[in-house]
């Protein structure tokens, strides 16, 4: 018996559009990869075997989460994360050779069609490109953070989108002639960034070296007198899954290229997924972008470390899902299946990301059991129960330091740092005043959900976003303790901060009921002048110096950050809009989040100026990062005769 | 495998651009350190003195390929335990017997 293609796929879609889609699919991702300068053999490869991993990721999320039709975001979000880790998992246990490889890969290409069938094409009247074009203008951001040159590409992207979803009346010649300025100015960003654009760390040896360890051996194997199990290694161990499907192209070709650029696009459409879960209709784009700009650029990302980046990625999914799971009512095992799923990719992926499973699963459990009750005592509930779920990590911290050795507790004088002269609770506060900007502009999201739910129902998503804000003081506690080598703390704060930080995603809320409705572009004289003021208090406050007690210490560090003083004016204008009870937000809510999204890539922007957009690699600098011209000859003399 | 003297970071690039995986590596990344300090004298110590003992560690280990560092040894010769198949102003490739 023989089965078709068309017998199995769902009324109404035939095979040709089918083809269609992955073909569409496939060449956006290949042309972005060789927008990367990933040579055109290795990104073809790459491209095919990613899509299929999405697919299988999507594949298994429609199962596990119930959704009928998938959109795109889920399948590069959420499914590129599941797929990528599923794909790795087939691989390893089909023998890590070409039978590895084919399951996992005919498992993609059999979810393909199985996705691709019931995709569900965007529906806001935006239409796929433009959706594609905003995942790319977030991916653009959310890569800039160390790879500069690509602050021109997000900005085009924006722009050109802009232009060509505005309201304003468009003639095919001025379309053309943006899209013909959009692809100058893209060719320009990739003339300017110079050969070396992707080199950012010498720590890329190691990593492509475990990457090599993992696919060949398996990541519990013993190297040499080395073992790995204990490290973070699945998305090293996705990078050379990806080096081995692509016919090994040379060595950080897919570590520095590929991996930034999957992780990206992950959390760029995770973001954009949560926004659409949380305002309840397909994104109208132009609104929710700017939240989940503001998002990624509030926190940047260190790809310094590919699983550092990689971590936040996976937590945005994880974040997604919820949200999805909550929307479509998933019943019990099936979100204990989701918590799992995600734990284990969060475990493998960065180890203290994963201290954020368990506030997660609070949020979610609370909000569940909370379903369609909108009173604020339900939210305070939730951020109650996030609390204690915050505490209780913080208390597994001596263990977790037993057990994992990498890292110790430190505060007052055990410190080696300027916190050393403070008691615990002091440092927490300055550290805590240090992120006093990112507490404004989630207790203004806080705020405006309160405005919104006195006179209409808001989403269940809304308010479990809302309930993970006090991880803002876990973060901050995180900071003020951990002490390991050079970011430890980081590793552990940072996922905190950016899990309280996706409130701010609510906003899209606000905006996109009066983005095209209000005439938000006409200038508010009061808010022009209120916003200059606040820069020009901020650049002040940044000059003055005030070493001494920690009561001077608490406020430097408060003042610190030139964002501290828009959230606080943003603050108090929402509160007397929350007193009378006005609506009237999209103006100053568009004014502050572009401020923050300014201040934060601000230093990036000085860094293009100081270093230029094509940054100068010394040759010291060279050899210190890929090793000596000796090295790659002794190397390539020493390849296995399979590569 | 290579002996020490990691200067310019030889060791990962190496196992880098080899696609190879070494019996040891620069200390500072290693997460068994007291196993790798116990055996680094035979293994630093073959390109220096290529003793027997040095070599039937090796042998025992599975290393096929040695990657001496010229910078840290006189000796330019490993006979009976390994051949040298390749060489660069500073690194010479020995295949192990």
């Amino acid at each position: 018996m023989t089965v078709s293609i068309a017998s199995v796929l769902p009324p109404g879609v035939s095979v040709r559009a089918l083809v269609n889609r992955l073909v569409v699919g496939w060449a956006t991702l290949a042309l972005a990869l060789l927008f990367l300068d990933v040579p055109f053999k290795h990104a073809v490869l790459v491209a095919a075997m990613l899509l299929s991993q999405a697919a299988l990721g999507a594949a298994f999320l429609i199962r596990v989460v119930g959704i009928s039709s998938p959109s795109l975001l889920l399948i590069c979000g959420p499914g590129l994360i599941v797929g990528g880790a599923l794909s790795f998992a087939l691989f390893q246990l089909g023998g890590r050779g070409v039978t590895g490889l084919a399951i996992a890969l005919g498992l993609g290409l059999a979810s393909s069609v199985y996705v691709l069938a019931r995709f569900r094409a965007p529906n806001s009247g935006a239409g796929g490109a433009v959706v594609m074009a905003h995942v790319a203008g977030l991916t653009a951001l959310a890569m800039s953070s160390e790879f500069k040159w690509l602050l021109i590409v997000a900005a085009t992207l924006l722009v050109v989108v802009a232009a060509v979803t505005s309201n304003r009346q468009k003639t095919v010649v001025k379309l053309r002639l943006i899209f013909v300025l959009g692809v100058f100015a893209l060719l320009l960003a990739r003339q300017l960034r110079g050969t070396w654009w992707w080199l950012v760390t010498d720590d890329y040896k190691f990593f492509q070296v475990i990457a090599e360890h993992v696919t060949t051996s398996g990541p519990f194997a013993d190297w040499g007198f080395l073992n790995f199990s204990r490290y973070h290694w699945l998305s090293y161990g996705w990078s050379g899954l990806l080096d081995y499907v692509a016919l090994n192209p040379d060595p950080l070709v897919i570590l520095t290229r590929v991996m930034p650029l999957v992780y990206s696009v992950a959390l760029g459409s995770s973001l954009l997924l949560v926004t659409e879960s949380v305002s309840r209709r397909a994104p109208l784009m132009s609104a929710s972008f700017l939240p989940a700009a503001i998002v990624i650029v509030m926190l940047p990302l260190d790809w310094t470390g590919t699983s550092t980046a990689g971590a936040v990625s996976v937590l945005a999914a994880f974040v997604a899902v919820l949200c999805l799971a909550i929307d479509v009512r998933s019943q019990l095992p099936c979100r204990v299946a989701i918590y799992a799923t995600f734990g284990s990719i969060a475990v493998l992926t960065k180890l203290p990301s994963a201290l954020m499973l368990l506030p997660l699963v609070v949020a979610s459990e609370m909000t569940v059991a909370t379903r369609g009750r909108h009173r604020p005592r339900h939210l305070v509930l939730t951020a109650s129960a996030v609390t204690a779920a915050g505490l209780v990590v913080l208390l597994s911290l001596p263990a977790l330091s037993e057990l994992v050795g990498s890292f110790t507790l430190q505060w007052g004088s055990q410190r080696g740092d300027e916190l050393r002269n403070h008691t615990l609770l002091t440092s927490i506060i300055i550290v805590s005043g240090r992120r006093s900007w990112l507490f404004a502009l989630v207790a203004i999201a806080w705020l405006f959900h309160r405005i919104r739910s006195r006179s209409e129902a808001t989403s269940d998503s809304e308010r479990m976003l809302l309930g993970l804000v006090p991880l803002l003081f876990v973060g901050a506690s995180l900071d003020a303790t951990v002490v390991g080598t050079a970011n430890t703390n980081e590793y552990f704060s940072h996922p905190s901060y950016f899990l309280a930080s996706t409130a701010v995603l609510v906003f899209a809320n606000t905006l996109d009921r009066s983005w095209s409705a209000a005439p938000w572009m006409r200038v508010r004289l009061p808010w022009a002048l209120a916003a200059t003021a606040a820069i020009a208090a901020s650049l002040l406050l940044q000059q003055v110096s005030l070493p001494g007690p920690s009561a001077i210490d608490i406020i430097q560090g408060i003042f610190d950050d030139p964002r501290t003083i828009f959230g606080a004016v943003l603050l108090a204008w929402s509160i007397r809009t929350y007193v009378n009870r006005s609506h009237a937000a999209t103006f100053p809510i568009i004014t502050m989040l572009v401020l923050f999204g300014l201040t934060s890539i601000s230093p990036s922007v000085s860094q293009m100026f100081e270093k230029g957009i094509r940054p100068t690699l010394s040759s010291l600098e060279l050899i210190s990062t890929v090793g000596p011209p000796d090295a790659e000859t002794i190397g390539r003399i020493l390849l296995p005769p399979t590569t | 495998m290579k002996n020490g003297n990691d200067d310019l970071g030889f060791d990962y690039s190496l196992a880098m651009w080899s696609r190879r995986e070494f019996l040891t590596y620069d200390s500072f990344l290693s997460f068994d350190a007291t196993a790798q300090v116990n055996y680094s004298g035979k293994i630093e110590g073959f390109a220096v003195s290529a003793l027997n003992e040095s070599a039937a560690f090796l042998e025992s280990q599975g290393v096929k390929w040695y990657v001496v560092d010229l910078a840290t040894t006189s000796r330019r010769s490993w006979e009976p335990h390994a051949d040298i198949v390749a060489m660069t102003w500073r690194l010479w490739v020995l295949r192990m017997r």
